[in-house]
């Protein structure tokens, strides 16, 4: 139950690691006239599992269910 | 927020006097748990007195004690040398709180008396009988991942938010209170209550008493501690379950310990049980181990919070070991 | 700001009375304190319309906002948030959460960073109050918004006036002293577009750079 921002824990700064961007440097020609492409929520669809997997790999526990709290580890 | 009157107490006795004659007057301190209670209707002072411009913010140190204003700043305490050199038990619980910001506004007093996070409490559409008594419990048979494994009754299963409580607890302070009916002094472990029949009191401080100082006696934990505290995010959140450990140790003996638990209870939760296993032993996991079962004997999970059960003996483990050295 | 339904609202004095009778009552009396708001004893002990009398529950409250001495007559209710941004127009100080969660409201109390929407505006009398506004001098960025810029230190912009005020008071409390500290110290700043290393790289680099802030 998460009703407001104390509750429903988003990710602060002692929580995000640092981010390396990488761009993919070829033209699109089709999306627009600059070329470029933004990927927006394409990666959203993988990164949970990622992130649940290398979970699994530095605990030993697949968990399956969102969000990955600290009891679910026990 | 509803309206209310504003005054400025320039003396101890006029704040004292005003807030003890009027039911629907309370003191403000840093507001942080006030104010938010105010604006969403949980809380609803008529007269707020504010008692900022009162002579009570000094830490200083004489025979044998730290003595701590009520209004000294979160902040202020936690960045204290006498505290750091002293008490570093209650500088890293504090530093564990809240937010930078919330710590330049929070004051000791306020941090004591502060109320559950528990969202039933925070819910006014819900029913909680520490905010309404005789509405019923919500956490009960509700969402109670947060909720209390030790000390609750039929009446609540909230729990205690503070972390500076579970450091202060365990140190042995002494609150300081100003009333009506003149001075006392009652031992931190004895302030907080349990939730009984009574839940809508969270503390022994009766109407009109102010908290003027904590005191902590000099002892020999200023070395070997550890303030360990669990949560869903690294920072800016509540603990599911912290833990206070405090070893004097010679060589590898214990000769003193002080342990003592949050997110677990009511109150701070002393672990005196498991204190005494340790007394006398060797440092090692094993020994930890077993004085953290004794801890957890009696505790009793619901549906939602039963990972305390086993979250609360590793923490213990884990913050020994740390205060230890041994990790 | 949650108006609870029973009591007053401004302008609706019928479901007040009681109270707003009491309180009159007793306003006339606390000569001890320091502040009572004049204008209501006044209309207590003339007997004014309390229709009146409510319209001027006002305070007297003087505060220093970003060098400027302001005079201001504020409800009690009002938080230092409300006041800057409805009554000053100074809407460069963000309302995210309104209950102390978030840090958008970040701003500086005599030099302490601290949430305006927790803090009661007449609880900042005699104060100095510094607010992202406040930071430039003319044209001239603040060194640490220099720094959110050219490290791209945001996405949408919201919580940015926040951070860059937390940032300024982290370095100048002396918790800038690694990214580690830094992430710890800053951690009450809620960004939801996710520009954390870009502030931490920031604050960094003012910090590396030693200029005055
Ligand atoms: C988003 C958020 C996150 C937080 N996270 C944490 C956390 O992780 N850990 C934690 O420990 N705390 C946390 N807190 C709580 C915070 O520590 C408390 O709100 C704060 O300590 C309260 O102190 P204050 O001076 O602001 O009290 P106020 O809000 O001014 O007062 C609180 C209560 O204490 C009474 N009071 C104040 N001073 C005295 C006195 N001297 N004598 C008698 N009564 C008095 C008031 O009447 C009021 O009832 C968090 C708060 C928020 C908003
Ligand atoms: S608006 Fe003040 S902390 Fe969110
Ligand atoms: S830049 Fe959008 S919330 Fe931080």
């Amino acid at each position: 139950m998460g009703f407001d921002l104390a509750g429903y824990h988003v990710p602060v700064k002692a929580d995000v690691p640092d981010i390396h961007v990488v761009l993919i440097d070829k033209r699109d020609p089709i999306v627009n006239r600059m070329g470029a492409k933004g990927m927006g929520e394409i990666p959203l669809v993988g990164f949970t599992a990622a992130i649940a997997n290398a979970v699994f790999h530095a605990t030993g526990e697949l968990i399956r269910e969102l969000p990955l709290t600290p009891d679910k580890f026990l | 927020m509803i309206q209310f009157q504003y005054i400025r107490a320039s003396t101890q006795k006029t704040a004292i006097e005003t807030t003890a004659k009027d039911a629907t007057a309370m003191f403000i301190a840093g507001g942080t748990n006030l104010v938010d209670l105010m604006k969403r209707g949980i809380t609803t002072p008529q007269k707020l007195v504010d008692i900022n411009n009162l002579p009570l913010k000094n830490i200083d140190a004489s025979t044998g004690r730290i003595r701590i204003g009520a209004l000294a700043l979160n902040s202020a305490v936690a960045e204290n040398k006498l505290v750091l050199d002293r008490q570093p038990l209650l500088a890293q619980a504090l530093n564990a709180g809240a937010s930078a910001q919330l710590r330049n506004m929070a004051t000791v007093g306020g941090n004591m008396m502060q109320r559950t996070r528990c969202p039933y409490f925070y819910d006014t559409a819900m029913p909680c009988n520490k905010r309404e008594p005789g509405s019923g419990c919500g956490a009960l048979e509700g969402f109670n991942r947060m909720h209390a494994i030790f000390g609750f009754s039929d009446k609540c299963i909230a729990v205690n938010p503070s972390d500076m409580n579970v450091a202060l607890v365990a140190l042995d302070a002494t609150v300081h209170i100003a009333g009506p009916k003149g001075n006392r002094t009652v031992p931190f472990i004895n302030f907080h209550r349990l939730p009984g029949d009574l839940p809508q009191k969270d503390n022994n401080l009766e109407k009109g008493e102010l908290i003027t100082a904590v005191e902590i006696a000099d002892n020999p934990f200023n070395k070997h501690v550890h303030y360990l505290k669990i949560r869903d995010r690294a920072s800016y959140a509540f603990a599911l379950v912290s833990v206070a450990a405090a070893l004097h140790l010679d060589g590898n003996t214990i000769k003193g310990v002080r342990l003592a638990m949050g997110g677990v209870a009511h109150k701070p939760w002393r672990l005196t049980e498991a204190e005494k296993a340790l007394v006398g032993k060797t440092v090692s996991e094993g020994t930890f181990r077993q004085a953290a079962e004794i801890a957890m004997q009696g505790a009793k999970g619901f549906k939602y919070n039963s990972f305390k059960l086993k979250m609360g003996p590793n923490a213990i483990v884990e913050a020994l070991k740390t205060a230890a050295g041994i990790v | 700001m949650a108006e609870k339904k029973a009591c007053s609202l401004p302008g609706d004095q019928a479901s007040s009375n009681e109270s707003r009778r009491d309180f009159l009552k007793q306003s006339s009396l606390l000569t001890a304190f320091a502040i009572t708001p004049g204008v209501v004893v006044k209309a207590a002990e003339s007997k004014w319309d309390e229709g009146i009398a409510a319209s001027l529950e006002k305070m007297p409250l003087k505060l220093e906002i970003n060098g400027v001495k302001q005079s201001l007559q504020v409800e009690p209710r009002v938080t230092l948030l409300d006041l800057l941004r409805e009554q000053l127009a100074l809407t460069g100080t963000k309302k995210g959460c309104d209950y102390g969660q978030c840090g958008a409201c970040t701003v500086h109390v005599d030099g302490q960073r601290v949430l305006s929407c927790l803090t009661l505006a007449v609880m900042a009398e005699g104060k100095k109050v510094t607010t992202i506004e406040g930071l430039a001098t003319g044209e001239q960025l603040h060194p640490m918004q220099a720094a959110f810029i050219k490290h791209d230190g945001f996405q949408c912009g919201y919580c940015t006036p926040g951070q860059i005020m937390s940032a300024v008071a982290c370095i100048k409390e002396g918790h800038a002293n690694s990214e580690a500290e830094i992430r710890e110290f800053m951690s009450g700043n809620i960004c939801r577009c996710g520009a954390y290393p870009n502030i931490v790289d920031a604050i960094m680099e003012v910090k590396q750079g030693g200029q005055q802030i």
